[in-house]
């Protein structure tokens, strides 16, 4: 079963545009959406949860569109970049209010987790940007979700924070029913827990699958600089020049080493290294 | 619904519920003071409706403005919106009838002529309107950019509190000249209510329209 299934979607701003064709992600993965600043994450996202009207085209998350489907919402989990609670509300009395309206609430991972955090019951204005991270992380995991959507959620965490929440995660996915969509540009997170990749950029997706197969499709290259050439710099996406060395991000693996043989060094480029010389820095 | 009238009567009193209530004991200490001569209520009754509008607006900014909540409940946007109006409903029902109250007592101790039943009418009247118009306006552009339409429809609400104004100046709310102008109000409160649904539907296409976001800016954060 597909976690998400994207057909011609569009939302144009008039000035950015984001465009995707087609999009499938299943169901019981864990799915790192990387991409720089103003690549459309966010963007797609709310498309995702029906939080802003598409242009054109479907975006559908387990069974349905979320903006035509309540029932669906029960079964969605979100954490925003910026918490989206009344900030005049105490993280008690948003419980209160909101616990209620789902039926799988789990009280009992609710309390364990406000004291693993050790969030205090004060008004949302009042805690740290930090701890507005977590609460909505706990309140978006106690609903018992079936898909849990991320956008940034270890962004301002400090690593003890970061660590445990990582971990909660991890215990989330020992379900197998259960999925996440994780967007970040902390990519640490994502290298050991993700099982699949979106990359998009532009407001376009530039690859989506498997993450072990697209990072093994790229080959990070090593060496002295006298080996680039003009015609071997054709070879990279992006380069990065080091004194006398040069560190390479190529599409092309089997020519790359080709061309440099012995004299330079290969490896699996990570998620960090992918977003950042596909950029084509030279 | 009952839920969702909780979660209204939580938000509103976390952000508005002590300021309505100094309102309140300022009002009362002035009433004590003062009295309950005519001019004072000409003065302070629409001062109280009118904050206690601004603060309803600022708060359902608020709310407007963390959106995803609204967008996130697993019910349909139109109950959420449903149910905000009708919790705006009570708050203004009860400030009418606590205004409405004071002016019974004026009456009663001889300081005032007015009817209460035409207070009653004409605040229930101009906060049926406003809130007619500012909700969809709101939903649709946020509280930054509805504001310049807010003045419009505080011209408009204005004009009808200097209207009704002007007849109690008149003394139509006195025994004699009551009954019409009673019957006036009260039917402006009942036709401003009744199209209260109308409002609700077009809020709720308004929001959808909008989505979270409301300043049509496009969201690159991400």
């Amino acid at each position: 079963m597909l976690a998400v299934q994207v057909q011609d979607l569009k939302k144009d701003y008039g000035g950015f545009v984001v465009k995707i064709p087609r999009l499938e992600l299943p169901e019981g993965y864990v799915t790192g959406l990387v991409g720089k600043n103003g690549s459309g994450k966010t963007t797609l996202i709310r498309m995702l949860l029906g939080l802003i009207p598409k242009t054109s085209g479907t975006a559908k998350l387990l069974d349905g569109e979320m903006g035509q489907n309540p029932a669906l919402r029960s079964q969605v989990g979100f954490v925003s970049e910026t918490p989206y609670f009344l900030p005049t509300l105490t993280t008690g009395q948003v419980h209160d209010t909101l616990s209620p309206f789902y039926a799988d609430w789990d009280e009992a991972l609710y309390q364990q987790m406000m004291q693993d955090f050790e969030v205090p019951n004060i008004r949302i204005k009042q805690l740290s940007k930090g701890q507005s991270k977590i609460f909505t992380f706990i309140m978006a995991l106690c609903c018992c979700p079936r898909l849990l959507i991320l956008d940034e959620p270890t962004a301002n965490l400090d690593p003890s924070a970061r660590h445990k929440l990582i971990g909660y995660l991890r215990r989330f996915m020992e379900e197998e029913e259960h999925t996440v969509l994780y967007s970040t540009h902390i990519t640490g997170d994502l290298e050991d827990i993700c099982d699949y990749l979106v990359g998009m950029e532009h407001g376009q997706v530039l690859y989506s699958g498997e993450k072990d197969a697209i990072l093994d499709s790229y080959l990070m290259v090593q060496g002295p600089v006298q080996l680039l050439t003009p015609d071997t710099l054709g070879v990279f996406c992006g380069v990065e020049r080091s004194g006398v060395g040069f560190t390479g991000l190529t599409d092309r693996p089997e020519e790359a080493r080709a061309l440099f043989g012995r004299e330079a060094q290969y490896r699996r480029p990570t998620i960090e290294e992918l977003i950042v010389y596909r950029e084509g820095v030279r | 619904m009952k839920q969702l009238l909780l979660r209204e009567w939580v938000q509103y009193k976390s952000a508005t519920g002590w300021s309505m209530l100094w309102i309140w004991v300022i009002y009362l200490i002035a009433f004590i003071i003062g009295g309950s001569n005519m001019l004072f209520m000409l003065l302070y009754l629409p001062v109280i409706m009118g904050y206690s509008v601004m603060l309803n607006i600022r708060q359902q900014g608020e709310a407007v403005r963390q959106g995803s909540e609204d967008f996130l409940l697993p019910v349909p946007l139109g109950r959420v919106i449903r149910a905000r109006y009708l919790f705006i409903f009570g708050v203004f029902l009860l400030s009418s009838v606590l205004v409405t109250g004071v002016v019974a007592v004026g009456r009663l101790l001889g300081d005032i002529s007015i009817d209460p039943l035409m207070v009653f009418g004409s605040c229930m009247g101009i906060n049926g309107i406003m809130l007619d118009i500012s909700m969809p306006l709101l939903y649709r552009w946020g509280a930054a950019r509805s504001r310049i339409y807010m003045i419009l429809v505080l011209a408009v609400s204005a004009s009808v509190g200097a209207m009704a104004s002007i007849m109690l100046e008149f003394g139509m709310g006195q025994t004699g000249h009551g009954l019409s102008a009673n019957v006036g109000c009260l039917a402006g409160a009942v036709l401003a209510w009744c199209l209260s649904p109308l409002s609700v539907c077009w809020t709720v296409k308004m929001y959808r329209k909008g989505g979270v976001d409301h300043e049509k800016k496009p969201i690159l954060e991400g």
